[in-house]
């Protein structure tokens, strides 16, 4: 199992749906960016396997409200072809299962200059 | 005498036989060889009481596992084609903990009669399931 990878794919998979994508924290993103956060590893999920839970994070620049939350409403919806369907059962190398478990925590954060709408995806890896 | 506990970190092969097992510890969550007597019950006499005696050993394998139909070759499709075979039966052999084995890391091995599997569960959740085989007799523990 490795960390640096499950981040390194984690960010690819939002790539195409235009975001700014980190597979780390940034200091000082651009907007809109998708960051993937630092995972609580469970060690023994099974003999051989970890489960990790991964925070993933969409930040928006708050320039117009109305757009910002149009960008996340559309992260958190689940018709075909969408970023939850996306990181549901993506499949990679870096891991054996991932699978969407919720998604919420809406709230305003600076980050680097800059004042975002952030939200937070939560992810359940086994690896 | 120094307490040891025993952590859980080893591995498990199962197979239709020592030759073809394969290595399953991906799937396991959980996995253990237990062994349980029955007592025979003596009746009282006008001449003794009630009694009882040691009766026959029953070995048992529990295993908690991952279940995924995505292949044949899992731990679950293993079981799955133990289930439609007649005889039923599967061998298996493990340690409980990493590193060769040893005086102090035995290998346990033997063949368990598969007796149920399933696949599928909570929506949004991993599929798991538990079983406990029956043995068809007393596990081997080697320690070269």
């Amino acid at each position: 199992m490795n960390i640096t990878d499950i981040r390194l794919a984690l960010a690819d998979i939002a790539t195409p749906f235009g975001f700014n994508t980190y597979h780390y924290i940034p200091g000082d993103p651009s907007s809109p960016a998708v960051v993937v956060g630092i995972p609580e590893v469970e060690y023994g999920a099974s003999l051989k396997r970890a489960k990790l839970n991964v925070p993933i994070d969409i930040l928006v620049a708050m320039a117009d409200m109305e757009a910002a939350q149009s960008v996340m409403d559309e992260a958190l919806s689940t018709q075909a072809d969408s970023l939850i369907d996306a990181y549901n059962d993506a499949t990679s190398t870096a891991w054996s299962s991932c699978q969407v478990i919720g998604a919420g925590d809406g709230r305003v954060v600076t980050v680097g200059s800059t004042a975002h709408l952030a939200l937070t995806i939560n992810l359940t890896i086994l690896a | 005498m120094a307490l040891n506990p025993l952590i859980l970190t080893g591995n498990l092969k199962i197979g239709t036989s020592s030759g073809t097992a394969v290595d399953v510890s991906d799937y396991v969550t959980a996995f253990k060889i237990s062994a349980k007597r029955d007592i025979v019950a003596i009746p009282a006499t006008f001449g003794s009481d009630k009694s009882s005696r040691a009766g026959s050993v029953e070995y048992e394998l529990t295993i908690d596992y991952f279940s995924n139909d995505d292949s044949t070759t899992g731990l679950f499709g293993m079981l799955w084609a133990a289930m439609v075979d007649v005889d039923g039966d599967l061998y298996f052999e493990g340690t409980f903990r990493d590193g060769s084995v040893s005086s102090t890391n035995p290998e346990w091995s033997g063949t368990f009669i598969v007796t149920g599997a399933a696949v599928g569960g909570t929506v949004a959740e991993l599929s798991q399931d538990s079983q406990t085989f029956p043995m068809t007799g007393a596990p081997t523990r080697a320690t070269t």
